[in-house]
């Protein structure tokens, strides 16, 4: 009891002395609460029947408990959005990864330094503008008076309707992804080439390396690891692609051919008529599969993370 | 410095003619969007109808740009988004400052708890439905403060923002406290100053961030008052419920949708256009610390 008692005690004596400390992350910690505990207190939802008047508290569960989840089970556009979020974050991933490897290698051997800053201006700017307006500036290129269009029709071909076609609405995103983050991620691998060091590249010189084997045998394998691991916590994050992309590029028309669960949950509640119970259900598996990944992806990324430094 | 030495010396050779073609080409797609849509933005329907897009408008108008201005809101919604970005990016700023510096201590109970609380956020969320409802429980629906206080965390620039604080010398802190300053001064007046890089690179972050936001504005703010720019864009872009193609084109329009559209577009795009170019190499120095920090 004793020593309990003073274990009490020294704790209390310890948060006394660092009391202003508990200052500093009050606001913040207060913000967490309320803003991401809370609405995970709201998850209870999925295993209610919800009802306005009453509120998420009051509420009545649902019966049987799993039956939002019973629903969701049953329904085959629920399974249409969930094999489709793999299905483009796996072509989200497979796009996205190379091209900001390929980029920054290039620009690496590119010599004329100030045409080099111009370049790389351009390439990052894209990422930087949201999707509405990247979404306007798409439509000025693939609408049926854009300008592939308007190139088909002087070539003598047919005009093409991009937009509205379901099976071109998905490399369409692919690609617009690509072409908005691209140059920006080149940044990360440019600064892990910008540290390895300048007497690998003189070495390989003297010996009479050409420029591809230096960006094989140098370049390449001082960013392989950071590549490694941006792969993993992208394959981690396979569930999260594209939600603000579709939906300012996808024309309701072909909405199904680019429906990932994101976008499912947001037109089940906002645009058909809500049932918030059956929403958070959807929400919740979500959740908790996508949670499964990331924890996956950051145990993986760190045995590789561990293997990079050896 | 020895690299670029021994490649200046070197010539020119077939590598880097064709390396930067193609680089150069890459840069032309890069562009060719933001090309046509300007070049839309300045003509007329008649010049649309008979030849697309066009490389240069056969007659240039200002008109879409007029009627952008006198037709939409659009005035009204950047003041929103200036309003939404400043105060927002302050707040951001205060909630992830004073969090980062309180966890960048050591020893004191409770620490693991709350730093474990706050990276679980990271990989576990209450997800859209909960947030709206709790948003909406607040009475925030259709203010501002909607827009303004709900989405000012982030935990990646918090982490960042920490591990600066813990690699300050602990002794300015000591020596200023010996000199009777209180937590609050130390914080204030000796370690915020010396991390101001990283201030700087999260106040850009935190800004693009707030200033390229509308889907919480479209969830939240039901009163077009109130829109964010972004937002009127998006309502200008989808009016008629689908994309361009699907408005019937007729000659004699009171007004010019396409064109409307584009101008629109560059209208919301000129802000960062403008300020792009001189902000890169921040950003840039922002992501270089932000990889070799995590």
């Amino acid at each position: 009891m004793a020593k309990i008692r003073s274990g009490k005690k020294t704790l209390w004596r310890q948060v006394k002395k660092n009391r202003w400390i508990y200052l500093f992350l009050f606001p913040g910690f207060a913000f967490i609460l309320l803003f991401c505990y809370v609405p995970m207190y709201g998850l209870t939802l999925a295993f209610k029947d919800f009802k306005i008047s009453a509120g998420i508290l009051g509420s009545p569960w649902a019966s049987p408990i799993y039956k939002n989840f019973v629903t969701m089970w049953g329904k085959q556009d629920f399974w249409a959005a969930f094999l489709n979020t793999f299905r483009m974050g796996f072509w989200y991933i497979v796009s996205g990864f190379p091209v900001p490897i390929i980029l920054a290698m290039l620009l690496n051997e590119m010599r004329f330094g100030k045409y080099k800053k111009v370049l790389q201006t351009v390439y990052t700017f894209p990422n930087f503008l949201s999707w509405v307006i990247v979404g306007g500036l798409m439509t000025t290129l693939f609408s049926s008076e854009g300008f592939i269009n308007t190139v088909i029709a002087a070539l003598g071909g047919e005009k093409y309707s991009f937009l509205t076609n379901s099976t071109l609405i998905r490399p369409l995103l692919y690609g617009s992804n690509v072409w908005k983050g691209a140059g920006w991620s080149a940044i990360l691998y440019l600064a892990a080439i910008s540290g390895i060091s300048p007497e690998l590249y003189e070495a390989a010189e003297v010996d009479g390396a050409n420029r591809f084997q230096r960006m094989f045998y140098i370049t390449w394998p001082g960013i392989k690891a950071t590549a490694v691991i941006l792969l993993i916590l992208a394959f981690g994050g396979i569930m999260n692609n594209g939600f603000d992309q579709i939906l300012n590029m996808v024309n309701p028309v072909v909405q199904d051919a680019a429906e990932n669960l994101d976008t499912y949950i947001y037109r089940k509640t906002f645009k058909d008529k809500p049932n918030y119970g059956f929403s958070t259900a959807i929400g919740l598996a979500k959740s908790v599969i996508n949670f499964a990944f990331l924890l996956a992806a950051n145990k993986i990324s760190k045995l590789f993370g561990e293997s990079g430094v050896m | 410095m020895k690299k670029e030495k021994i490649r200046k010396r070197k010539k020119t050779d077939l590598f880097d003619v064709i390396n930067t073609l193609f680089l150069t080409i890459l840069m032309v797609i890069v562009l060719l969007p933001f090309y046509f849509t300007v070049v839309r933005s300045f003509m007329t329907q008649q010049d649309f109808m008979m030849n697309g897009a066009s490389l240069w408008p056969e007659h240039f108008t200002l008109g879409n740009y007029r009627d952008i201005f006198v037709g939409s809101n659009m005035l009204r919604s950047f003041g929103n988004s200036v309003l939404y970005t400043v105060t927002g990016v302050a707040f951001s700023m205060f909630l992830t400052t004073t969090m980062a510096y309180g966890l960048s201590k050591k020893n004191y109970p409770g620490r693991a708890l709350i730093q474990n609380m706050v990276i679980f956020t990271m990989y576990f969320g209450g997800g859209l439905i909960p947030f709206f409802l709790l948003i909406k429980d607040l009475g925030m629906m259709n203010t501002r403060w909607a827009v303004i206080i709900p989405l000012s965390f982030n935990v990646f620039n918090l982490i960042i923002l920490r591990n600066f604080f813990e690699q300050l010398p602990p002794d300015m802190e000591e020596s200023a406290t010996l000199d009777g300053a209180n937590p609050l001064q130390v914080f204030w007046c000796i370690s915020l100053p010396l991390v101001k890089p990283a201030l700087a690179t999260l106040v850009l972050f935190f800004a693009v961030g707030r200033w390229n936001e509308w889907f919480h504005s479209s969830l939240f703010l039901g009163n077009a008052q109130l829109w964010p720019m972004q937002l009127e864009l998006r309502q200008i872009l989808w009016s008629s419920a689908s994309f361009a193609e699907s408005i019937p084109a007729e000659v004699g329009r009171p007004s010019f949708s396409e064109g409307l559209k584009a101008a629109a577009v560059m209208v919301t795009m000129l802000p960062i256009m403008c300020v792009y170019p001189f902000l890169q190499k921040y950003f840039v120095k922002g992501v270089m610390i932000g990889a070799i920090k995590s």
